[in-house]
C-alpha cells in the first residue's frame, strides 16, 4: 500500500468536502421539525393508504393485515429517528407509495384537483428516494 | 391558514431548502416547484386547507431531494477530482483500492448538475 498516497488522496477528498460545502449524508430527514423532513408527508400517505386498505372489500382479512403491517413498518421507520438511510426508507416506502397511487388513481370520489395533489406527494417522496439512493450505500 | 399565511409557508419552505440548490436544478424540478405554488394557491382559493398543507410539505419533500442531490453531486465531484489528480476513483491506494470502476465513465459536466460546487471546485 503506498501510504503517502492513499494520506494524500483522503486529505484531497477532504479538502473538496469542506470547499463543497455539504457533509457526505444520503440518510433522509424524518425529524420531527426539520425544515426539510419528509416525516409528515410520510404520514399522511400512510394514513390515507391505510383508510383505503381498511375499505377494500377485496382484500382478505390475512392480506390486509399484512397491508397495514407494512405501511405500519413505514410509519414507524419515520416517526422513531430523526435520519434513515435512503438504502432502508425505499424498500419500506416503495409499496405503500404504489399501493396509494393504485388506490387514488381508482378513487372516482376525489376530485380531479385532490387526486393531482394526493399523486404528487408520492412524486415528491419518490424523488426523495431516487436521491437518496444515488450516493453510497 | 388563509393565502398570505400559505404563501408565506410554502416561500419559507421552499427557501429554507432551495437557496443553495434551486439554481442549479433541473428544469423538471423547478416545474415541480412552479406547480407546487399554484396548487397551494388553488387549494386555499377553495379553502381546502388540507391540501394547502399537504402541498407545503411536498415542498419540504422536494427540498429534501435536492439536500440528497446536492451530497451525490458532491459525492461524484469529488470522484471526478480524485481521478484528475491521481488516476484513480475513490479507492485510496494501490493493491486495496480503485473499487470504483468509474474510470471507464466519461467526467460528467458538473455545472449542470443540481446542487453543484463547481465553482468551488475550480477556485
Amino acid at each position: 500500500m503506498n501510504l503517502p498516497r492513499v494520506i494524500l488522496g483522503a486529505a484531497f477528498a477532504l479538502a473538496v468536502c469542506s470547499c463543497a460545502g455539504s457533509p457526505l449524508d444520503y440518510r433522509v430527514d424524518v425529524s420531527d421539525d426539520g425544515p426539510t423532513s419528509i416525516r409528515g408527508l410520510v404520514v399522511r400517505v400512510c394514513e390515507r393508504t391505510d383508510a383505503y386498505v381498511a375499505t377494500d372489500e377485496s382484500l382478505e382479512d390475512v392480506e390486509r393485515s399484512q397491508v397495514h403491517a407494512s405501511i405500519g413498518r413505514l410509519q414507524s421507520a419515520v416517526t422513531s429517528q430523526d435520519r434513515i438511510s435512503g438504502w432502508d426508507l425505499e424498500p419500506l416506502a416503495t409499496p405503500v407509495l404504489d399501493l396509494h397511487d393504485a388506490y387514488v388513481g381508482q378513487d372516482t370520489a376525489l376530485q380531479p384537483f385532490e387526486r393531482s395533489i394526493y399523486l404528487d406527494s408520492t412524486a415528491a417522496l419518490r424523488m426523495v428516494l431516487e436521491s437518496a439512493t444515488r450516493g453510497p450505500p | 391558514m388563509n393565502l398570505e399565511t400559505g404563501r408565506q409557508a410554502l416561500s419559507e419552505s421552499l427557501q429554507a431548502s432551495f437557496q443553495t440548490f434551486l439554481h442549479g436544478a433541473r428544469d423538471d424540478v423547478r416545474a415541480f416547484a412552479d406547480r407546487l405554488a399554484l396548487n397551494l394557491t388553488n387549494a386555499l382559493a377553495l379553502r381546502r386547507e388540507d391540501l394547502a398543507d399537504e402541498v407545503v410539505e411536498q415542498a419540504q419533500a422536494l427540498g429534501e431531494s435536492l439536500r440528497l442531490s446536492g451530497t451525490a453531486s458532491t459525492w461524484r465531484a469529488i470522484q471526478h477530482a480524485l481521478r484528475a489528480a491521481f488516476g484513480f476513483g475513490m479507492g485510496l491506494g494501490d493493491g486495496d483500492v480503485a473499487q470504483e470502476p468509474i474510470k471507464d465513465e466519461e467526467p460528467e459536466p458538473l455545472e449542470d448538475e443540481p446542487g453543484d460546487h463547481a465553482e468551488e471546485l475550480e477556485a
